[in-house]
Formats: C-alpha cells, structure tokens, sequence
C-alpha cells in the first residue's frame, strides 16, 4: 500500500506503550496492532483524532505518502 | 435457537431428505421409468433415454446436494461471508450448468427434458449471482474489519 503509518515511530518519540495507548484512544489492542503493521484498509477521523491527541502530532506525523 | 437458525436447519433437514430421495430414485430408476412409460402409454425405446439421461445427472445432483449441505453448515456454524462458501455457491452453479447442458442436449429425443434444462439455466444464473454477492459482501466484511 502507497500510505505507510509512522505510529510506531511516534509512539517511541513520545515513549508511550501500545497498551498505554490502545486504553487512551479506545481501541482493542488488536486494532492497534493492525494499525501499527500496516494491515489496516481504513482509518476512522475519530480514531485519528484521538491519536494526534494522545500522542500530541499530526495527521502527516502518523500518515506518509509513498510512490509505489 | 433464533428464527435465521431455525430456517437454516429446516433447509438442512430438507436437503437431507432430497438426498434421500434421489438416492431411492436412483435405485427404483428402471421400475419407476416402466411405470412412467405404462402410465404415460409412450414408446419403449425412451426409457433407454430416461435412465441414460438420469444417470448421468445423477452424480452431478449428488455432489450439488453435498456442496449444499456444506454451505448450510458453515451458515449454521456462523461462518457466512467466507470464501470456502464462495467455492460451494461457484461448485453448485457448475453442477447446475451441466444438468442444464445435459438435459438440453437430451430433449431433442424427449421434449419435457427442455423444460428440465430451462429451469438448470436459470438456477445457474441465480447462483452465479448469489455467488457473486457473496464475493462481494467478503470484500466489505474484510475492509469493515480492518477499519480501526
């Protein structure tokens, strides 16, 4: 997929644990884990709203646009 | 039990019972085609015809029948937007096509057979549609599940 998610690389700016963050945006750790690996076909505006809150970024700080 | 449980059994307990019915049809075959031909007062040599063509379709019924027995027990287990039943609605749709192909072929010799086949057209076409839909709703089910 061209959209490559970063969260892994913010949450070790911000040394915050997949569970610590999975608890403080409301999703299962699995869901994270989908998230974090780059399986996930769809992200949620409230999803990742909750993660630029929590994790204090952006949208561009989590999500990155590669050419195939 | 819920009512789509108790609809899904009552259809498994159907098909058991057409099993079972054109397992015994199998057998009684060359007796209830002499009967058909006496009662019917129509010429001998079509009941070579009759059982030929029976026969034929024979093992294509059987596996339709089992690839829906399959299907009605992964929808029993909960397991419904899976690709294994994809492949029974696709296997079924094959079955389907080459009764139709058969008794087509077969009512240049015995008209009724056309209508046999009209009606093996047709369920072919419903269950290539069925299939396609559930090919579809797969895709949405795997997309909804890895939204987070």
């Amino acid at each position: 997929m061209a959209i490559i998610v970063n969260l892994d690389v913010m949450m070790a700016k911000r040394k915050i644990s997949s569970g610590e963050l999975a608890e403080k945006i409301g999703i299962t750790q699995a869901n994270l884990s989908i998230l974090k690996t780059g399986k996930a076909k769809a992200i949620r505006f409230s999803t990742l709203e909750s993660i630029c809150r929590v994790l204090d970024c952006q949208p561009a700080d989590i999500l990155e646009y590669r050419e195939e | 039990m819920n009512a789509h449980t108790k609809s899904a059994r009552l259809t498994l307990c159907l098909t058991f019972l057409i099993l079972i019915a054109v397992i015994a049809a199998a057998v009684t075959l060359p007796w209830l085609t002499d009967w058909y031909i006496c009662k019917t007062g129509r010429n001998k040599e079509l009941r070579s015809v009759i059982m030929t063509v029976c026969y034929i379709c024979l093992p294509a019924a059987l596996a339709a029948l089992y690839s829906l027995i399959r299907l009605l027990k992964n929808i029993l287990d909960g397991e419904i937007f899976i690709h294994g039943n994809v492949l029974h609605l696709r296997l079924l749709s094959w079955y389907c096509a080459a009764v139709a192909l058969i008794t087509l072929a077969a009512g240049y010799f015995y008209l009724p057979f056309y209508l046999v086949g009209l009606a093996a057209v047709f369920f072919t076409l419903i269950l290539r549609v069925i299939k396609n839909v559930f090919a579809a709703a797969i895709e949405i089910k795997t997309e909804n599940e890895l939204t987070v």
